[in-house]
């Protein structure tokens, strides 16, 4: 392909004529159809002088419970005809939902799409996706809501722990979907009759949230939902058979210090086992990570800032090897450098045909609406201005707290940091000071439970130098793994770190995460 | 809503959003949906843009952050073999250019169409896809290298200039 065909390819994909009026009928659909919105208010409040927290959002919450049960006997019975065939020495078994209880959707409720779910003994994924059929709650923007789960009847405890990462934020109104990972420390967790119940609760529909700062005031506007209280049930049947396809290599090479332990590959994700830091702090060298498989598919890393616990999504069918290259990330191309290879042979590669296998909609009936306005919790002053606090408990899905933040002159006072990517780095010797003209910002961070982290929470923290000024990404933040949970999680408390120039020292530093929107701004001094 | 504004928003944007969601999904219906859901939150936003740029710039970073989530439902991560996707899409997919440019991953598909055919610079590019510089460089060498592309090398340190069709 050459410039003129690749222009061409581009140049091929034109809307169709139709595509205007659709627009057009869209946008005015959605002013007429704004029944959604209760409240709309402009709040307009004075800032402090310290630290000050403006934030946006929260509208109506709609609980929603959402309880997919599979339990004991009640799946033998619903196998009935089937065999079951996992043994005590197999750690491989897929489940499939293929049959479902309820028939027929009905007009208002919320319905749970469970796309798939994987299970190779010790760790259950499984896929879903919740969207409400209600007239009101499905014009809804961004849907969200928080997420538990209790497995043969118990919550996370000791044996078994969860997390739920959320994909979709207003993709598609009155819709969000995730993925929960379950991880058993125990062998008896996953048993051939599992039961697995979850709970889906805090809806929160909400439209758009708009917000203006400057240095003097905070404006605030935003729409609201309905809130409106649901409570339903719905059981599924999961098939489960044993999975054989299931590889697992123990490699074990080191090669330029990193040691390339084990290399597991299932029909759902290859995980790659690495020994080795991703960041030489003598030398102030980034390495980065390459994987593809013998047919040229670069394989995408599923959690692309984790250095630990590497898992891929499988993209291999036809491959018989699976390269991993480890290389020198520098700021300019002409800096990377390929550090080592390794060439891992593979018996065989996967149909990710397996992956998706008869999606049912698990349909929860509705109860009568209950929605109401939320005049009562709308924002009001003293929930909007809170020195180093964000958000205001009830207000939020979470709150942040700027505990402490200091200037420093060596990046090492921070502590242990886990590095950004960032250009940034350049201004940092090697001995970790600071380069002439140049500081640290080292901002003490602590996010409280019962947030729901959208999934751009840490590459969206971010600082800006002056109002309308530069984002400048942080180089350096401690808990990379914790900070970047996504789902319910418990107290997160780590590090920040920027560069800052030593001239912007003395001016108000706004540091941001959430989504392209901002949702949420502490002002450091 | 003002006429006059919609047809200037839409003459404005709806190829340059079209465009960008076709070539990162490869989906006719998937396009057409995320061009619908852009302009109406650009219809529903109050904030005043600071200029034409920015508005400019919050415009692709909407769609592709609404590609980005498209992209990671299941069934796109995992149902779809990428040399399938080109022949689910449409007629337009029968071009044989098309389909090898379909058959690179999103991300490198993104950059180039960024890259090339809007003509951000590396900066830009990393700015609005919310990724380094050095990944951008990074996916633009290797999605030329999965097309093949009859493409000089790019002086990457070079700020780039507005300019559709960039010089190859």
């Amino acid at each position: 392909m050459d410039k003129k065909e690749f222009i061409h390819a581009i140049d091929s994909f034109k809307p169709d004529k139709s595509l205007k009026q659709k627009i057009y009928n869209k946008i005015t659909d959605n002013e007429k159809q704004n029944e959604c919105i209760v409240y709309k208010e402009k709040i307009n409040v004075i800032k402090k002088p310290v630290l000050i927290c403006t934030a946006c959002i929260i509208a109506v919450f709609i609980a929603v419970s959402a309880v997919m049960t599979v339990g004991g006997e009640q799946l033998r019975s619903m196998f009935a005809g089937e065999k079951i065939t996992r043994d005590d020495n197999s750690d491989s078994i897929i489940i499939n939902n293929d049959a479902v209880t309820d028939d027929q959707p009905q007009e208002d409720g919320v319905s749970v799409n469970i796309d798939s779910n994987y299970c190779d003994g010790w760790h259950l994924s499984i896929f879903y996706e919740v969207y409400a059929t209600g007239e009101k709650l499905s014009l809804c923007d961004n849907l969200e809501g928080q997420v538990s789960i209790k497995v043969n009847g118990k919550p996370e405890d000791s044996k078994l722990t969860y997390s739920n990462e959320f994909y979709i934020y207003g993709s598609k109104p009155g819709t969000f979907s995730g993925e929960l990972q379950i991880t058993a420390h125990d062998p008896d967790v996953f048993q051939d009759s599992t039961s697995i119940e979850i709970v889906l609760t805090d809806f929160v529909g909400r439209n758009t949230v708009n917000r203006y700062y400057n240095s003097e005031k905070a404006e605030y506007e935003q729409l609201v939902c309905y809130k409106k209280a649901l409570t339903a049930s719905a059981d599924f049947i999961l098939n489960i058979s044993e999975d054989e396809n299931k590889q697992s290599y123990d490699v074990n090479e080191t090669k330029e210090g990193f040691c390339l332990e084990k290399v597991i590959i299932t029909p759902y994700l290859t995980q790659i086992n690495i020994s080795g830091s991703e960041y030489d702090q003598q030398k102030n060298i980034l390495y980065t990570i390459n994987v593809s498989d013998s047919t040229g598919k670069v394989l995408e890393m599923k959690h692309e800032q984790s250095w630990e616990g590497k898992w891929y999504d499988v993209a291999m069918k036809e491959a018989t090897s699976i390269i991993i290259e480890i290389f020198r990330q520098g700021t300019n191309p002409q800096d990377s450098e390929t550090i080592c290879v390794f060439d891992v042979p593979i018996d065989k590669g996967y149909n990710i045909a397996l992956a998706p296998v008869n999606s049912k909609i698990i349909y929860n009936p509705p109860i009568s609406d209950v929605e109401e306005q939320i005049s009562d919790r709308i924002l009001n002053e003293t929930d909007f201005v809170m020195p180093g606090q964000c958000s205001k408990e009830l207000m939020r899905s979470c709150t942040v707290n700027i505990e402490d933040s200091c200037i420093t002159d060596n990046i090492k006072s921070a502590g242990n940091l886990n590095y950004f990517i960032t250009d940034d780095v350049q201004y940092i010797n090697a001995d970790g000071s600071f380069c002439e003209g140049f500081s640290g910002l080292i901002i003490d961070v602590t996010v409280y439970n019962n947030c729901l982290f959208s999934e751009y929470f840490q590459p969206g923290f971010e600082l800006q130098d002056t109002l309308g000024g530069d984002w400048i990404k942080p180089v350096g933040v401690s808990d990379f793994d914790s900070a970047s949970s996504i789902g319910e999680v418990d107290d997160l408390s780590f590090k920040v770190v920027f560069v800052v120039s030593n001239d912007n020292l003395k001016l108000p530093v706004m540091c941001t995460y959430g989504s392209d929107d901002d949702i949420y701004r502490v002002r450091v001094n | 809503m003002n006429n006059a504004l919609f047809e200037e928003k839409y003459n404005l944007y709806s190829s340059l959003i079209y465009k960008l969601a076709m070539t990162y999904l490869g989906s006719v219906h998937d396009a057409e949906d995320i061009t619908q859901e852009v302009f109406t939150k650009l219809f529903i936003r109050t904030k005043e843009f600071e200029n034409d740029e920015h508005e400019r710039y919050w415009v692709i970073r909407v769609t592709v952050n609404m590609c980005k989530n498209n992209l990671k439902t299941f069934w796109k991560r995992y149902i779809l073999p990428i040399e399938e996707a080109a022949d689910k899409t449409d007629s337009l997919h029968n071009d044989d250019t098309v389909k090898m440019l379909m058959s690179l991953k999103p991300k490198y598909r993104i950059v180039l169409y960024m890259f090339y055919y809007e003509g951000y610079s590396i900066k830009e590019t990393a700015d609005i896809l919310s990724i380094s510089e050095s990944c951008v460089k990074m996916r633009l060498k290797r999605g030329k290298e999965k097309l093949k592309l009859n493409i000089e090398e790019e002086n990457y340190g070079q700020e780039g200039v507005y300019s559709c069709n960039r010089q190859f």
